[in-house]
């Protein structure tokens, strides 16, 4: 069965950019546009693999969506990842302190988020 | 507030305040530059500055979006002015497949340039522990628009097609570019890091 992974990310091209990198790869992507449908995907869906959530979205950004479910992903073991045009030391260390697995800055690179997502869901924590 | 605007012009503005503000707008100026030419080359287009004598907007069938940004130091408004060529050429590099001109993926990819664009900026601006908070982008339906009447501005061209970068920016009083290496490495566009 295919791993589940849900993208959050305002922008439909990059919810695209990503499922065209993911599913090729036997991965079943779900998306979410904003930290609001985010957070409801995650709360509703019991066997999400991996997250790869954007920061700036309308609505909720992904980090407040993180904060707000932090202790729901360390629970669940939940890997997320966030997928950002921002390299602000600050906003890393504020994803790392809630949960998140892992960190890349926009445009990013196919086989580095590809590599990210195959390790993560293998080895969950 | 006796913030000042960048002034009207191709490059340099900020001709009010002395060296310090005209340094300050060459900071940007400069940035900015960077900004676009390192975005547009990572999607595979690479661009050179277009001389002064040929600053004309893309005309027909350009796409336009903005976004806001405010901090302690700067806030204003970036914008990106392309043609459609650039769009499509740069969703298709990006994505994979390619999209027609009106449809709302070229829409929505305009935005996401922008995105990305203010992204940069507030990266490199880093160096001068500059920082600031981002809305969402928006797609503007006219252009010129006021807001961007005083902008610096640089317009790029490419065998793709031709894009503009607009910053309009209004800068703190007192405030002055000094740079300030951070104590944690940078990531760059493209970095992976995991926890």
């Amino acid at each position: 069965m295919a791993k589940r992974i849900l993208i959050i990310d305002d922008s439909a091209s990059v919810r695209r950019q990503v499922s065209g990198v993911l599913s090729p790869a036997g991965f079943q992507v779900i998306e979410a546009a904003d930290g609001v449908d985010g957070a409801e995907q995650i709360r509703s869906l019991s066997d999400l693999a991996l997250v790869i959530c954007d920061v700036n979205m309308p609505r909720m950004n992904g980090l407040d969506m993180l904060e707000t479910l932090k202790e729901e992903i360390a629970q669940r073991q939940l890997p997320v990842v966030m997928l950002t045009t921002e390299g602000q030391p600050e906003a890393m260390a504020r994803a790392k302190k809630c949960g998140a697995r892992g960190w890349i800055v926009k445009p990013f690179k196919e086989h580095l988020l590809l590599g990210a997502v195959q390790k993560l869901t293998l080895s969950g924590l | 507030m006796s913030e000042r605007r960048a002034q009207d012009g191709e490059s340099t503005g900020g001709s009010q305040g002395g060296d310090a503000s005209a340094r300050n707008y060459a900071v940007l100026d400069q940035l900015l530059r960077d900004c676009c030419v390192e975005l547009m080359a990572d999607y595979g287009l690479p661009a050179t500055l277009a001389p002064p004598a040929a600053f004309n907007e893309p005309a027909v069938g350009a796409s336009v979006a903005a976004i806001d940004f405010s901090g302690r130091d700067l806030r204003g408004t970036i914008a990106l002015r392309m043609t459609s060529s650039v769009v499509l050429e740069t969703y298709r590099a990006a994505v994979g497949v390619s999209v027609c001109e009106a449809s709302t993926e070229a829409s929505d990819w305009t935005c996401e340039l922008v995105n990305q664009l203010i992204g940069r900026l507030k990266n490199k601006l880093r160096s001068y522990n500059v920082s600031f908070n981002v809305n969402t982008p928006r797609l503007l339906a006219t252009f010129p628009v006021a807001e961007l009447e005083r902008a610096l501005r640089s317009r790029f061209v490419s065998d793709r097609g031709a894009f503009a970068g607009y910053l309009d920016v209004m800068i703190a009083p007192g405030f002055s570019f000094v740079d300030s290496p951070p104590e944690v490495p940078l990531l760059d566009e493209g970095d992976l890091v995991l926890f």
